[in-house]
């Protein structure tokens, strides 16, 4: 399969799209008393339709008027390094996604001290003290909101 | 003068002269840590102030609120993540040079001008306060709503390479501004039945989000291994500013201060909105607009000078009327009442000399903070040495506890790593950031008050016109879009003209 | 058997009154629904100001704004309730704005521990419109004039509900211009971009003082004399049916122990009566409320009541 894009058209697209959901759901989220032509819903509706359309000239602009790379989806494709490359930023992006789930649960030190566990495993670091070191920071970040500044972390 | 001679009497304890450094080491230490700004720096050291007396106690908090503003773009300069709003348009060129082996120049820029930009606001202050008191009451909703408006016409000479981007980040930002409770309705807007969701977005949660957490994520594909380069300490504070470029910077620095002050003195605005503005009309009249953003050293300093110029001028309202400048002097509005001092009309009267110490002692703080700075820049400067592998981790935790901190609050710890992932893909995609941090900046500004002035006009939108302010404003915001679709439009036909010669 | 029960009884009572002889054994945090800065929320943190030498633990005070005070009301009622967590409560949290904001919380939910302060709110006019009392607004507005007025917030803030209420009753061509805080309504007012903006001390004073705004009244029924300008008459003395007394408390979790809300309602009135306190508030120009829980709940349940009358007024 042969797929010919830019940034522009994901781009363009993407927020389309998601203006136009957003549009669509307006009224239902904006429910509003007042019977002035100005009100609540006026602003969201201007935001939400500048990006509707100046996304859809993005779009425009990437179809015809922008370079375009060609990209062919194979099993190649799959193992190459520019994939592994994307595939490596997602899994850091999940770190982030698991850590959501986990601080509520586990509280601010154990869930930060995994975090930071996964980040420096990822990096690949091998020496022992880039490990102390950032733990050790979560430790006096602790100590120091929690016990001298009276903020009690989650 | 009788007051002004009270003020320095006053003033002339010896305490006052250690309080200030203090404040000042505080002020400089949050500002530069993503996630903690002067405003949380504030807060903190209120208590601390109970037992001292009003002066140095206000001192302290103003060291802490000078010291911050400028911290905040050391941060903006080593590692791409504003410490506070007021330093986002330091990025701009701030980072740009670290990467070009300049950061411990674009650190001392960034002291000299704020330290020249908080003097002059200083002075200000110290001299045009009621003056200045009577040009901010003039402004009504319209007038607001122009300057909103004025100030997001800067995204076009933001927005580098394409116009949609910017305005699709934009309007993301005015978007993500309505989220919550809306102020005059009452109504709730886009919370998808989150109840914890009706407070908002804070600004801070989401500059952290925009910027801290999508530079994490942007250098996700560094590798350790091939991409990290030990500099010699040595060579890093080597490079010092030359003469050449202190003279290139005056003009750069006096309209940032100028600038900051004007923005500074106008309730509700601030140092951010002072730093775009004034980078932008720079930027704008330069001669070579090309090198700006490309580790341009004037860009450093003009917006660092505007925003700590603003720094003494949002105390001009706040002191003078009662109305904070920013999100920090309304903490500092607290902290005087703490003290016994209510800002408005009648506390020149009644506190005179008090006041004038305090206003005296802006100066000194900004003297001091150039020393003390001086000290830290050698010291920081080295942090570009820390392996990535370890900075990522630390300014994370930075980040995941700052942002709770700030409102203490679960929610927003997913709310920066939404964003951040969020604006990572958009990073991704050539996206600037700035345009959606002015869209969520100015959004609520722009909203309120074209609202409230359509209704004291009855719904006719003459009143943006009739009004000469409001006018003005509204004319060069025009006027400076035309200015900068016509250089564009230049710019394409002289870059298409040299093709043919590079072939 | 039975002896030993016995015994076992009075061991669990007296470790359990030695525990409570001891309370605080840490620090208390007080719950700010309001943003920093503002009127309780320096007051609040006055309060806490004394605790380290009373306590020999720290009060310190936590901002949970947003959402009308709702935000904070909700991470209040989630904490424990051993008395460690408190709450700057007012009245319109229950008695307006639940009206506008769907809530899960009752006034059973919490006690009242003791008073902050009593809100007074004025209604101004600029000096130079020659208005000085309800008729002469009257006549104005039946001259042909809308008449525009600041409020300190939209729909579902007290000072709009209780300032539309009553334009309402006047019957006059009206529009609210809603505004964020007392002081940015009362500089609307001063630089002439409104007609009439509601205001409470201590921001409109000094221009009354200084004759640059009238007032026309006060929702406080009995009227209000202010130091400098002298008796203010309340909109009931002048034949409208319509009052409203604005207040701050502290308050805890009705299922807290009553000997440790004993113990902080003693602690706030200790601080009432420190004479630098007493200072600090009058140079606010208001005075601290000592009001005790039974006052405070009578008073939302009369609040609530006419509210109910008010709403539809507005809506």
């Amino acid at each position: 399969m042969k797929i010919k894009y830019n940034k522009e058209i994901i781009s363009g697209a993407i927020f389309t799209i998601l203006g136009l959901v957003l549009w669509f759901l307006i009224p239902s989220q904006i429910p509003t008393r007042e019977t002035k032509a100005i009100n609540a819903q006026t602003m969201p509706r201007i935001a939400i339709g500048g990006m509707v359309i100046f996304a859809f000239c993005l779009l425009m602009e990437g179809l015809f008027m922008r370079p375009k790379q060609e990209l062919v989806i194979s099993r190649e494709s799959f193992r190459s390094a520019g994939f592994k490359r994307e595939m490596k930023s997602i899994l850091y992006a999940l770190f982030l996604v698991v850590f959501c789930f986990i601080i509520k649960p586990l509280g601010f030190v154990p869930s930060v001290v995994l975090l930071v566990i996964a980040i420096l495993l990822y990096y690949g670091a091998r020496k022992w003290y880039y490990y102390a070191i950032p733990l050790a920071m979560v430790g006096v970040v602790y100590y120091v909101f929690r016990v001298i500044l009276h903020i009690s972390l989650p | 003068m009788k007051e002004f001679l009270g003020g320095l009497q006053i003033l002339a304890q010896w305490q006052n002269f250690l309080i200030i450094p203090l404040g000042l080491i505080i002020g400089i230490v949050v500002g530069a840590i993503p996630g903690l700004t002067s405003d949380l720096g504030i807060i903190l050291c209120i208590p601390l102030t109970y037992g001292m007396d009003p002066t140095m106690a206000i001192l302290m908090l103003l060291a802490i609120y000078c010291g911050g503003t400028y911290g905040g773009s050391i941060t903006a300069i080593l590692i791409n993540t504003p410490g506070t709003s007021a330093n986002a348009a330091t990025l701009f060129d701030g980072y740009p040079m670290t990467q070009n082996g300049k950061a411990f120049k674009a650190l001392q820029m960034a002291l000299f001008a704020s330290t020249i930009g908080g003097l002059i606001s200083a002075f200000a202050l110290m001299f045009l306060a009621p003056l200045i008191a009577k040009v901010t009451l003039l402004f009504g909703p319209a007038e607001y709503f122009a300057l909103a408006v004025f100030g997001l016409s800067v995204i076009a000479g933001v927005s580098n390479n394409s116009i949609f981007k910017g305005l699709i980040g934009a309007c993301i930002g005015l978007f993500m501004a309505t989220v919550g409770i809306d102020s005059i309705s009452g109504t709730t807007r886009f919370i998808f039945g989150q109840k914890k969701l009706m407070a908002g977005i804070d600004l801070i949660i989401a500059l952290i989000g925009l910027f801290a957490i999508s530079e994490i994520l942007m250098k996700s594909q560094y590798n350790p291994k091939t991409d990290h380069k030990t500099i010699k300490a040595s060579e890093i504070t080597k490079d010092k500013i030359t003469r050449e470029e202190y003279r290139r910077c005056r003009k750069p620095i006096g309209i940032g201060s100028l600038i900051g002050v004007i923005i500074g003195a106008t309730p509700g605005t601030g140092g951010g909105l002072a730093a775009f503005i004034a980078y932008n009309q720079v930027k704008q009249s330069s001669k070579h607009p090309e090198t700006f953003g490309k580790g341009e050293i004037e860009g450093v300093a003009v917006s660092e000078s505007a925003n700590n110029g603003a720094c003494g001028a949002t105390m001009i309202p706040m002191l003078t009327l009662g109305v904070p400048g920013d999100g920090a002097t309304a903490i500092l509005m607290g902290a005087f009442m703490l003290h016994g001092m209510i800002p408005g009309p009648t506390l020149f009267a009644e506190q005179g000399n008090i006041l004038y110490a305090i206003m005296i002692g802006l100066v000194v703080v900004n003297i001091f903070m150039y020393l003390v700075g001086n000290v830290f820049t050698r010291f920081y400067a080295n942090i570009t040495r820390i392996p990535y592998e370890i900075l990522a981790p630390i300014v994370l935790t930075f980040c995941i506890a700052g942002s709770y901190s700030t409102n203490n609050r679960l929610y927003d710890i997913y709310i920066i790593l939404i964003f951040g992932i969020v604006s990572y893909f958009l990073r991704r995609m050539d996206f600037q950031l700035v345009p959606i941090l002015l869209g969520i900046v100015l959004g609520p500004l722009a909203e309120k008050n074209f609202r409230r002035a359509m209704v004291i006009s009855q719904g006719s939108p003459s009143i943006f016109f009739t009004r000469p302010i409001a006018c003005a404003f509204l004319v060069i915001a025009f006027g400076s879009l035309v200015v900068f679709g016509l250089r564009g439009m230049k710019a394409k036909k002289a870059s298409a003209a040299l093709k043919p010669d590079a072939k | 058997m039975k002896k030993i029960i016995t015994l076992v009884l009075a061991i669990v009572l007296v470790l359990s009154c030695t525990a409570l002889a001891e309370w605080p054994e840490k620090d208390i945090l007080l719950i700010q629904p309001w943003s920093l800065g503002g009127g309780p929320d320096v007051i609040t943190r006055k309060i806490c100001e004394y605790s380290t030498d009373y306590f020999g633990h720290t009060m310190y005070v936590e901002n949970h704004n947003g959402a009308s005070g709702t935000i904070g009301m909700n991470d209040f009622l989630e904490a424990e309730d051993d008395g460690y967590t408190i709450f700057c409560c007012n009245g319109p949290l229950f008695s307006l704005t639940p009206e506008f904001i769907p809530v899960d919380y009752t006034i059973d939910d919490i006690t009242p521990l003791v008073g902050i302060r009593i809100t007074e709110f004025v209604i101004l006019t600029k000096a130079d419109s020659g208005i000085t009392n309800l008729e002469e607004l009257v006549a104005y507005a039946n001259e042909g004039h809308v008449i525009t007025y600041a409020t300190t917030g939209g729909p579902g803030n007290d000072s709009y509900t209780m300032i539309s209420a009553l334009f309402a009753m006047l019957d006059i061509p009206c529009e609210a211009v809603p505004y964020d805080g007392g002081q940015e309504a009362i500089n609307a007012l001063v630089g002439g971009h409104v007609d009439v903006a509601a205001g409470s001390p201590p921001v409109y004073r000094e221009y009354v003082i200084n004759g640059d705004l009238n007032c026309l009244g006060t929702f406080i029924p009995e009227g209000l004399d202010v130091e400098g300008i002298g008796h203010i008459d309340s909109f009931k003395s002048q034949g409208y049916d319509i009052e409203f007394t604005g207040m701050d408390y502290l308050a805890c979790r009705s299922t807290v122990d009553p000997e440790i809300q004993a113990k902080l309602r003693e602690y706030v009135l200790y601080v009432y009566s420190q004479p630098d306190f007493q200072e600090f508030m009058a140079g606010m120009g208001m005075a601290a409320w000592d009001a005790d829980a039974e006052t405070i709940l009578a008073m939302i349940d009369a609040q609530t009541e006419a509210m109910a009358a008010y709403i539809p007024l507005v809506g």
